[in-house]
């Protein structure tokens, strides 16, 4: 990767009301559930983070034509239109631009099942696994009795 | 260019470099390995880190081309289904292993004799079975006495838990009357040899932060070191020297700032694993051996092995350890030895690997189409988080001569070192064995509860196990080393790794390849008087 995607600004105002737009739209927020929207402030941030290092330019195409496709298709802006026909959009560009497709939908899962709000939801504690580590029930041996009862499998030479 | 001679050059610090320094160290002999990457710092990997799931697909990525750290050469790969993965430091791809740790069975080497395919080892389990004993002393192994599918070997540390995982597909398993067993895991449960217990991070396959998994830049390198064995990183070897006597006499190789070295030796022992081996040997061509060092017979870089894999997994009613444990869980052997109804020769292993963290369950449910974007998003995911679990199936592959490691016109490593090429076709065989293996796991998951069966065959990034470039055996036109590892064609020229193996077995390869690395240097410790006659 290169210095200059490295200190790059990221992506500009146009490409940021687009990518909201789309997270919002991809995973809703659930009060009931506690988990936040996409678009969430430290979703977001992480998220415009991780494009910054790896994949500026290929998000910011991808939005680019992501924006195209609503005008083309059915005359509105982008970020005009209903949850269900953003994620419509995204979901003919898995076709169109996988590379785009996948890439976003790659981050976006990273970034958010790392979130804070989004692991308390799921009852982990918002940790790395070091060094605290985990607990794991050792289980009963004795599920093994049949196994044993059948005896040796091993084939002689 | 010059350097005093050592006595042993090791080329490659992995699984069986390490142990193969290990053992000649006794004998006070001056001992250098040399090795292209460096020292890990178990504190920098991932699973110390909240971002630790995303480094699987960047910096700790088993791809070697997509990883592209310095020390990592590139691999051409594309004319193969199956892709290569490694790791390349001090512990080479035992960096990243899983540490799934089986022993062959008595009739892995016997499988031309038992079956009729392939070619049977010049040496059986008995002559194996000490180092397995002393490899796994040194690793720590933990597992349970008593496995039915194996002649009887000791045990040492506790075996890793269950889990309500293992639990669950161990139900599966026993209503179908199926084998299955603790698996054998080069994980310590308890502390040993210095190094912690396991505290179920998870993250086996990043590098183990805890040190509990026993790669081999903490269990035989120490102590190898300690013995006096000088270990130099970041040299990569371009080629091994050969004298008018077909005697090898030491190694060029590139250091950290990229000057070309010489460093002569009186032995010279490779340890690349199933691809860097291969490769080492096909570049070093000279007016003896305009093919490559040692390829007389002209098998360096042929019967390549993968194990083609395929992973079986569903969900679950209830929830079960998603991602908490060592990948290490339980194996079946119901299906490893030949049956011909099943509709091919030879068999196969399962392995349950527990679950899946929560990024990595989020991405199977959306590119499997489980779990959609937009609404219902939450709930789908809900439904696959810690409840999903399964197994891979690990199939035996057989030696064939057109699937090869050879060297790339075009790709070249950051030294300029032309980059191996690998030509791999599945067999009719493993395609039918692939087959098998997933309908029976099918079954195995059904019984046990699970829906929403998902299957991947042959896993397409799972090319980690590499054997077969370098065989063994005592005939000089078809094999490149003799029945302890030294090359027919020049005889102070030595192979320790996965390159040697006859057969692939159906069972991971890394407890044999350490047993094979100790049983080599043993072997040239029983006869260093006459070492080259
Ligand atoms: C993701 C993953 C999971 C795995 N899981 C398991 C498992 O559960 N169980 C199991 O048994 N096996 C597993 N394996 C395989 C296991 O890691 C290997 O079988 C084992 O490490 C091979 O040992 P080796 O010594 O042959 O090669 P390696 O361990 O690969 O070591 C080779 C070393 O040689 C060095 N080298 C190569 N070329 C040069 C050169 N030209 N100059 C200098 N140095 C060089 C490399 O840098 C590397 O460090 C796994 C591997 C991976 C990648």
């Amino acid at each position: 990767m290169s210095d200059e995607l490295i200190t790059s600004d990221g992506l500009n105002t146009e490409d940021q009301t687009t990518l909201s737009a789309l997270l919002s739209a991809l995973l809703p927020g659930n009060e009931q559930l506690g988990v936040p929207p996409g678009n969430d402030a430290a979703v977001f941030e992480d998220i415009q983070a991780t494009i910054r290092i790896s994949a500026l330019e290929m998000i910011s195409d991808g939005l680019d034509e992501l924006r195209k496709l609503a005008l083309e298709q059915l005359a509105r802006e982008f970020d005009s239109l209903s949850n269900p026909i953003r994620v419509q959009l995204f979901e003919l560009m898995r076709s169109t631009n996988g590379a785009f497709y996948g890439t976003l939908s790659s981050v976006t899962v990273q970034c958010y099942y790392r979130n804070d709000q989004v692991m308390e939801s799921l009852g982990m504690e918002p940790r790395p696994p070091y060094p605290k580590g985990h607990e794991v029930p050792q289980g009963d041996f004795n599920l093994l009795d049949p196994v044993r009862a059948r005896g040796k499998i091993w084939r002689d030479v | 260019m010059s350097s005093d001679p050592v006595d042993v050059l090791i080329i490659g610090a992995g699984a069986s470099g390490a142990a193969a320094a290990w053992s000649l160290a006794d004998t006070k002999m001056r001992i250098v390995c040399l090795e292209q990457g460096e020292w890990m710092n178990p504190s920098e990997y991932p699973s110390t880190g909240r971002d630790w799931e995303s480094r699987h697909s960047g910096d700790f990525s088993i791809s070697p081309n997509r990883r592209g750290r310095i020390t990592d050469y590139p691999v051409n790969d594309s004319n193969s289904p199956i892709h290569v993965a490694n790791f390349n430091a001090v512990g080479g791809s035992t960096i990243l292993y899983n540490g799934h740790f089986p022993r062959f069975h008595p009739s892995d080497f016997r499988v031309k004799t038992l079956d009729g395919v392939g070619d049977d080892w010049p040496i059986d389990y008995q002559t194996l079975e000490p180092y397995y004993d002393e490899s796994d002393r040194l690793t720590g192994v933990a597992g349970l006495a008593g496995d039915p599918a194996y002649p009887p070997k000791q045990e040492f540390l506790p075996p890793v838990p269950l889990g309500l995982s293992g639990a669950k597909l161990a139900s599966g398993f026993n209503k179908l009357g199926w084998h299955w067993w603790p698996s054998d895991a080069a994980v310590a449960t308890v502390p040993h040899d210095g190094r912690d217990k396991c505290i179920n991070l998870s993250a086996c396959t990043l590098g183990c932060a805890q040190g509990a998994k026993a790669s081999t830049d903490i269990t035989f390198w120490p102590h190898a070191i300690r013995a006096g064995v000088e270990l130099r990183t970041r040299c990569r070897v371009r080629e091994i020297t050969v004298n008018e006597d077909d005697m090898a006499t030491g190694v060029v190789y590139f250091d950290e700032d990229g000057k070309e070295q010489f460093q002569a030796a009186e032995v010279v022992m490779v340890a690349c694993n199933g691809v860097g081996t291969p490769r080492v040997l096909l570049n070093s061509k000279s007016k003896r051996f305009p093919d490559g060092i040692a390829n007389r017979s002209g098998l360096v870089g042929k019967n390549l092995m993968f194990h083609p894999y395929a992973s079986i997994y569903g969900t679950f009613d209830e929830p079960l350890d998603g991602y908490r444990g060592p990948g290490v869980c339980i194996w079946s052997q119901e299906f490893y030895e030949t049956d011909l109804n099943r509709g091919h020769v030879r068999g196969f292993t399962y392995e349950c690997n527990r679950g899946r963290g929560p990024v990595s369950t989020a991405m199977t449910g959306v590119f499997r189409n489980h779990i959609p974007w937009g609404e219902g998003h939450h709930e789908a995911y809900l439904d696959m988080h810690n409840r999903m679990s399964g197994m891979v199936s690990i199939c035996e592959d057989l030696p064939e001569e057109s699937n090869t490691v050879t060297l790339d016109e075009n790709l070249k490593d950051s030294n300029g070192i032309p980059a191996p090429k690998v030509d791999y076709t599945l067999s009719e065989n493993s395609l039918n064995m692939l087959k098998f293996s997933v309908d029976r796991a099918t079954e195995v998951l059904e019984a046990a509860g699970a829906k929403d069966i998902m299957t991947e065959s042959p896993i397409g990034a799972g090319g980690w196990h590499l054997m077969g470039t370098a065989r063994m055996g005592t005939d000089p036109d078809r094999s490149v080393v003799n029945e302890w590892g030294r090359s027919h064609d020049v005889k102070n020229l030595f192979i320790v790794d996965g390159s040697l193996f006859v057969t692939s077995a159906g069972v991971n390869p890394t407890r044999t390849i350490q047993a094979l690395a100790l049983y080599v240097a043993d072997s040239m410790k029983q006869r260093l008087a006459n070492l080259f006659d």
